[in-house]
């Protein structure tokens, strides 16, 4: 039986959760919103962080239950995602190991999605489109790696999606996501846009571009800002289930998993639902709860990788910016 | 399809096979894919047909053997070329025929790359199974006399036009994994195919394996960026 | 001596295509053709490689959803052209009064044995057999007129490579 708190900030967003052995035990988050028109900044971020940490903390610690004493390990993100943020939540970790005499592991964050995901929706072997504001990769399980098959040459598909409401600007509360699918619900008018699937990769600069260069004109051409919202989802969900479904028949799955906050979107959903009937393949999906970056995920993952013997030094806990998925060799699930 | 054999059903499209205008034909259809709103559907369907049929064209242009195309129907999403009929993948040779008749090959395969990429067209998908040796003399026999056979490249879906160098490392890498998971002995393959690239691509083959290294030394696809 | 060759299953239709040579009355023919009295279309043999060839365009032609030009027999002489100029098309590929080997092309639907008698009946030519195209086809205006490159014309089928231009004019 292990307990785990795990601790998150690598974006935006500040999680800090407890988990039992696979069963959730506290769940606390907070978010630093902009005002609209604006995106977070590392050291703005950081300094959120850092400002909520401690409650937030006793939030998760209350909810939960437990004791300090329980606690048999203290996770938090080791990367990838923004430097100053991550840090600002590292220290904190450190420290809290230290003081509470803990051993201590830095969790790679995509890592952590995958396995919450798989945690919560019982997936057994599935492709995994991990879609969020600083990722987007397609990733399948192979020879104790979680193996990228593919993914954004440049920007993620989150980043795009909030750059685009920031020239709407739309409000970031709760995320510029949710509004622009709020948006697009009611939005009629398909406009053409730049369309970039290349193999199993996907490039998302493009048609960003172009909306920036172009929404002003297409708003006065009589667009109106739904249609906008509803022509970009419609495009960019499109190349993700595009590259989704090459995975999926070069891996030879039947089995989808969405992870990250893009995940959450219920378009998203439906599209990739839609192909998986057609190949006859099952879709699994996680609420926000879990979509969206939180600290249980990253105790999950920590605690299987403690109970699979994995130890990190005080030297390997750091943080890096640069962290791929398939970096991690997964000593808790063997092929 | 009337009058049409199913023959394949991948991920993009169905493969048929028949007798068009009194030729061997096949006939590659394009799934509608119900999860893109229907005007986007109809959009990319047209334009990946377009780039398909470029690159094939580009190709003979460039000297190389491809299928001749016989129709292109936008409305049904088809595209109706040419059947090989006494015709072997690569992928099969290499696992019956000679020493000799593989070096042969393999040094073919380099040239046909290098022309193929000096005149910037990416294949794609560049496996051993979309390299097929067609007989000339119309028989089924591929082991006796290389040169009654010629080297032809196919499946040109996922093929376009671009300059870059990285692109064209992608698919020369694309191509040593698909020799690496089939066949026994790919290293040597490999290498007579890149020696062949090489000298028949003076000036850009220097930048193109600069790439190929960056790409297989990450393992992946392509450079990771952000 | 003729070449036929049934078209795609949907069109219910077999190409016949003739030579002719010495034709004596061409300007007439023209007239005949232009106005709609004689049912077939007229070919200049020197950019014609092989009938198949004629065929593809033929083919093209009736399986479109929509006509480019007015009429069928118009339609193949554009779909000859890599051109997207009509006018230009035609006159490439068509005849000129002052020609005197033409390709006859006519299209039977099944309802048109008859009839096909009545056009081959108005050419005041020698018909001569098919095969005999190849002594007219003049390769290098076939090379100019396909745009192929000196690689192409050197190492792959010319039939090939015209045909496939043909098949692909809307793709490029």
């Amino acid at each position: 039986m292990v307990i785990a708190i795990g601790f998150e900030g690598s974006a935006n967003k500040l999680g800090i959760g407890i988990v039992k052995d696979g069963e959730v035990l506290s769940n606390c988050r907070r978010t630093y919103i902009t005002p609209p028109g604006a995106g977070f900044l590392p050291r703005e971020t950081a300094q959120h962080h850092r400002e909520n940490i401690l409650e937030v903390l006793k939030e998760a610690l209350d909810e939960a239950k437990i004791y300090v004493k329980d606690i048999d390990v203290v996770c938090y993100t080791k990367g990838p995602g923004m430097g100053a943020p991550l840090a600002s939540v590292a220290v904190v970790a450190r420290t809290l190991a230290q003081l509470w005499n803990k051993p201590l592991l830095g969790v790679n964050h995509c890592i952590g999605h995958i396995e919450m995901g798989r945690l919560i929706t019982g997936a057994e072997n599935p492709t995994i489109l991990y879609v969020s504001g600083g990722n987007t990769q397609v990733i399948a399980f192979s020879r104790n790696r979680y193996r990228i098959v593919g993914e954004t040459i440049d920007i993620a598909v989150g980043n795009c999606l909030d750059r685009f409401a920031r020239i709407l600007k739309l409000s970031n509360a709760p995320s510029p996501g949710y509004n622009i699918e709020q948006l697009a619900k009611k939005g009629k008018k398909l406009i053409s846009l730049p369309y970039c699937v290349k193999g199993m990769d996907v490039s998302f600069s493009g048609i960003l571009t172009y909306m920036e260069e172009r929404a002003n004109q297409l708003l006065k051409d009589g667009y109106t800002k739904e249609d906008l919202c509803f022509s970009l989802q419609e495009h960019v969900f499109a190349m993700l289930i595009e590259t989704s479904e090459r995975a999926l028949a070069h891996c030879n799955s039947k089995e989808v998993l969405i992870v990250g906050g893009v995940g959450c979107n219920e378009r998203l959903q439906e599209m990739m639902d839609i192909m998986c009937k057609e190949r006859d393949a099952k879709l699994f999906a996680t609420d926000e709860r879990f979509c969206i970056d939180n600290g249980v995920m990253i105790a999950h993952a920590g605690a299987e990788m403690f109970q699979s013997g994995t130890r990190m030094s005080w030297e390997d806990c750091t943080i890096t910016q640069r962290y791929r998925t398939d970096a991690v060799v997964t000593t808790w699930r063997r092929e | 399809m009337e009058g049409f054999e199913l023959l394949q059903q991948g991920a993009e499209a169905r493969l048929y096979k028949g007798i068009y205008l009194g030729k061997p034909t096949l006939v590659k259809e394009r799934f509608e894919k119900k999860y893109r709103h229907p005007d986007l559907d109809k959009h990319l369907t047209k334009e990946r047909i377009k780039a398909e049929s470029r690159a094939i064209i580009r190709c003979k242009s460039a000297g190389i053997e491809t299928p001749t195309l016989y129709l292109v129907d936008f409305t049904k999403r088809c595209v109706y070329m040419e059947y090989f009929e006494h015709s072997i993948t690569a992928k099969e040779f290499i696992k019956n025929a000679s020493k000799d008749f593989i070096e042969r090959l393999s040094y073919e395969i380099g040239v046909v790359l290098a022309r193929m990429h000096s005149n910037n067209i990416i294949h794609g998908d560049l496996t051993t199974s979309n390299i097929l040796l067609v007989n000339k003399s119309g028989k089924d026999d591929f082991m006796t006399n290389y040169s009654d056979l010629k080297v032809v490249l196919i499946d040109f879906g996922l093929a376009y036009i671009e300059s870059s160098a990285e692109d064209k490392g992608v698919d020369l890498y694309v191509l040593e994994r698909a020799l690496v998971s089939i066949h026994n002995d790919p290293e040597k393959i490999f290498d007579l195919i890149l020696e062949a690239y090489k000298s028949s691509y003076k000036k850009g083959h220097v930048e193109v394996l600069l790439k190929f290294e960056e790409v297989r030394a990450r393992g992946r696809k392509r450079t990771m960026v952000g | 001596m003729t070449y036929e060759q049934p078209l795609s299953a949907a069109t219910n239709a077999t190409i016949r295509i003739k030579l002719f040579k010495n034709v004596k009355n061409v300007p007439h023919l023209r007239k005949q053709i232009i106005s709609g009295a004689l049912k077939c279309c007229i070919i200049k043999p020197n950019l014609i490689v092989d009938p198949f060839q004629i065929v593809v365009a033929a083919n093209k032609a009736l399986t479109a959803n929509k006509m480019t030009t007015r009429t069928m027999f118009a339609e193949i002489l554009f779909n000859l052209s890599i051109s997207k100029n009509i006018t230009q098309s035609l006159q490439k590929f068509g005849i000129d009064d002052n020609e005197k080997d033409i390709i006859v092309v006519v299209i039977d639907k099944g309802d048109f044995s008859d009839k096909v008698h009545e056009v081959y009946e108005q050419i005041k030519g020698e018909e001569v057999d098919i095969l005999c195209l190849k002594d007219l086809t003049d390769l290098k205006e076939v090379k100019k007129a396909y745009k192929l490159s000196d690689t192409e014309y050197e190492k792959l089928s010319i039939l090939d490579s015209v045909v496939s231009r043909i098949a692909t004019k809307d793709c490029i």
